[in-house]
């Protein structure tokens, strides 16, 4: 029976958790979302459940978890939609060579990587249930991916988003967000065609039906939302709620295709109007319910789904660490020899790397869509995690290493932020 | 009209390939090139190797899943039959990990055991149990673990069939049981 109490506590207490500790990780000079997902998985098995088993079995019971859980898939689905509305298709035409060069260096080279080490997990931490090809495609998606938003974040934080670093970091990074939800969607129609009656060849032919639907003929009317905002300087409650009711038609229609509610709401955010004051006019009404209340009962889910003690053996801790070094040298290490082949300087080519290399929120994402269609198992799922949260974490201190005397102006206020740069940061929750 | 002079011969500029090449190509641009066979080529070709390698490979039966035991076949003349005897709605659930396997059972949810599978050979050890003592006398039989071995019959419905064992009761003979694979949902 459905327990109104006991879901607000569940809220009042994530949120709580959320707060306090991604401000604990901002006076730590960290982005505040990575304190967020790391009170996500202190709320979980690795820490509350071990710790104190009869509370959070009281706290969190299983049979209690479905209404968080559809309000997390809720907030994923609207933060898809501003992750999706914050692409810019001029980021990803504006490359130059180093951009070129690294974004498909950042994306091929630790796929490769995560596939020849797919080989070996595949016959440790996979089960007959999943295939080879499906195994290795989604370790090579999870371990390629960037997390836009928190690079943003960094980048902004750092001062450096309008240096040669930081346009080439986010051009990058914006390809390898595109490029990782391709690919990530074609695994997800691979395993859930497997099991289904309705061939691949209809799955795919309806998918890219409705993507044509999209771009070309609803992106147009879509326009007419910019003009109205310029004309009047906002939108009335019903055009808002119509732009909502889109992105969760878009997010049905994706899932029915046997896709992803995920890939339905980014698409829904990709082909809205890119005007600017329209986007952050956008953000400023849409952003606050998913970000503040929403994401943080996902990363508790996360948590909950996490478990370290899974993670017993010395064994199972060595292929824990060997993942997060094939995540890092895939990525930091590939991005960085790029760069520096494109003539960029040593020091901003590891900076470079060391910034294509956070993984944040959007490696959690593509883990719990895998963990949802099975394709990794409850061990592996924590390993992944903990590489997340170690690729992410590593970032400020390692750019502290090698830009020390570099500033950090977040705690400098009041800051004069251009347009692009304060749409880039509302994105970073 | 036309004189029928001889055809001025076509002076062709002298080519210099060298600097043909260097101006076609600067530099940067054969370093991009190279850099993009090397880093971009080279691991793709590694990508379609590796899928070709992994597909003769073979991961571990799939059992995760809940394992309903309708039936535990009890010898009435042991000790501690009656611990085991209100273990009517018996289900093991088991979370796993390729070999490595997690599992629980009704009796116990709070509390976890962990074991391996080898081919269809399941083994667990230290699998919680609750311990009936109020029927129990016997103080040889304390412990609150079990262990269970068992082999799994993939066909659907996939069963398992197996011995559990009280740890530190040696008089206690193995109980034979058989568990039934529940159907499973796509999400788990």
């Amino acid at each position: 029976m459905f327990d109104i109490a006991r879901l607000i506590v569940q809220i009042t207490i994530i949120v709580a958790a959320a707060r306090l500790v991604g401000f604990i990780f901002l006076k730590l000079r960290q982005p505040q979302v990575v304190g967020e997902m790391v009170a996500g998985i202190l709320l979980g098995p690795s820490l509350l459940g071990w710790v104190a088993p009869h509370i959070s079995a009281a706290l969190f019971p299983t049979s209690s978890l479905n209404p968080l859980e559809a309000l997390s898939q809720l907030g994923l689905v609207l933060y898809m939609f501003l992750v999706g509305l914050r692409i810019n298709p001029s980021e990803l035409k504006k490359q130059g060579h180093a951009a070129v060069l690294t974004s498909h260096v950042g994306i091929t080279l630790p796929f490769a990587m995560a596939t020849w080490l797919a080989i070996w997990l595949y016959p440790l931490l996979c089960d007959n249930s999943v295939g080879f090809t499906s195994f290795a495609m989604f370790m090579g998606a999870a371990m390629s991916v960037t997390a836009f938003p928190v690079l943003a974040r960094i980048l902004s934080d750092w001062g450096m988003l309008h240096t040669r670093l930081g346009t080439v970091a986010i051009s990058s990074a914006a390809v390898d967000d595109v490029t990782g939800w391709c690919v990530l969607a074609y695994i997800v129609i691979l395993v859930r065609a497997a099991k289904a009656t309705t061939p691949i060849w209809v799955t795919v032919a309806g998918l890219l039906a409705f993507i044509v639907v999209m771009v070309f003929g609803i992106r147009r009317p879509l326009a007419r939302l910019a003009i109205i905002y310029e004309r009047d300087h906002e939108l009335t409650d019903g055009l808002l709620a119509m732009i909502v009711l889109f992105v969760l038609a878009s997010a049905y229609f994706m899932e029915r295709f046997g896709v992803h509610v995920l890939f339905g709401a980014f698409l829904a955010g990709a082909v809205m109007p890119r005007n600017e004051g329209f986007v952050r006019y956008i953000y400023s009404k849409l952003q606050f319910v998913p970000a503040v209340i929403l994401l943080p009962l996902f990363f508790a889910l996360t948590g909950l789904r996490t478990n370290i003690d899974v993670i017993r053996s010395l064994g199972l801790w060595v292929y824990c660490f060997v993942i997060i070094g094939v995540a890092i040298a895939g990525k930091l290490g590939g991005c960085m020899v790029a760069a520096r082949i494109t003539g960029m300087p040593a020091r901003d080519a590891v900076g470079l790397g060391i910034l294509m290399n956070t993984r944040g929120l959007m490696e959690l994402v593509i883990l719990n869509v895998g963990r949802d269609i099975g394709v990794i198992s409850p061990a592996l799922f924590s390993m992944m995690v903990f590489m997340a949260l170690v690729t992410t974490f590593m970032t400020t201190p390692l750019l502290q290493c090698i830009y020390p005397t570099s500033r950090f102006v977040s705690d400098r206020v009041p800051i004069r932020r251009s347009e692009q740069e304060s749409r880039l940061r509302a994105t970073a929750v | 009209m036309h004189s029928c002079t001889e055809p001025e011969p076509v002076l062709l500029p002298k080519l210099n390939f060298q600097n043909l090449e260097m101006n076609l190509i600067s530099p940067s641009q054969r370093r991009f090139l190279i850099g993009y066979v090397l880093l971009v080529g080279a691991p793709l070709l590694g990508l379609m190797g590796s899928l070709r390698v992994g597909r003769s490979l073979s991961a571990p039966l799939s059992v995760g899943g809940t394992w309903d035991v309708p039936t535990i076949v009890i010898s009435t003349t042991i000790d501690c039959d009656k611990s085991f005897a209100d273990a009517r709605d018996l289900a093991f659930v088991i979370s796993q990990s390729g070999k490595y396997l997690v599992l629980f059972s009704s009796w116990e949810p709070l509390r976890v055991g962990h074991g391996e599978i080898e081919g269809r050979q399941i083994t667990a050890s230290s699998l919680p149990f609750r311990f009936d003592q109020a029927n129990n006398n016997n103080d040889r039989c304390r412990d609150s673990t079990i262990s269970l071995s068992a082999r799994v019959n993939p066909t659907e419905p996939a069963t398992m069939t197996g011995d559990l064992f009280l740890n530190g009761c040696f008089s206690c003979p193995a109980l034979r049981f058989t568990a039934i694979k529940r159907p499973r949902s796509e999400k788990r």
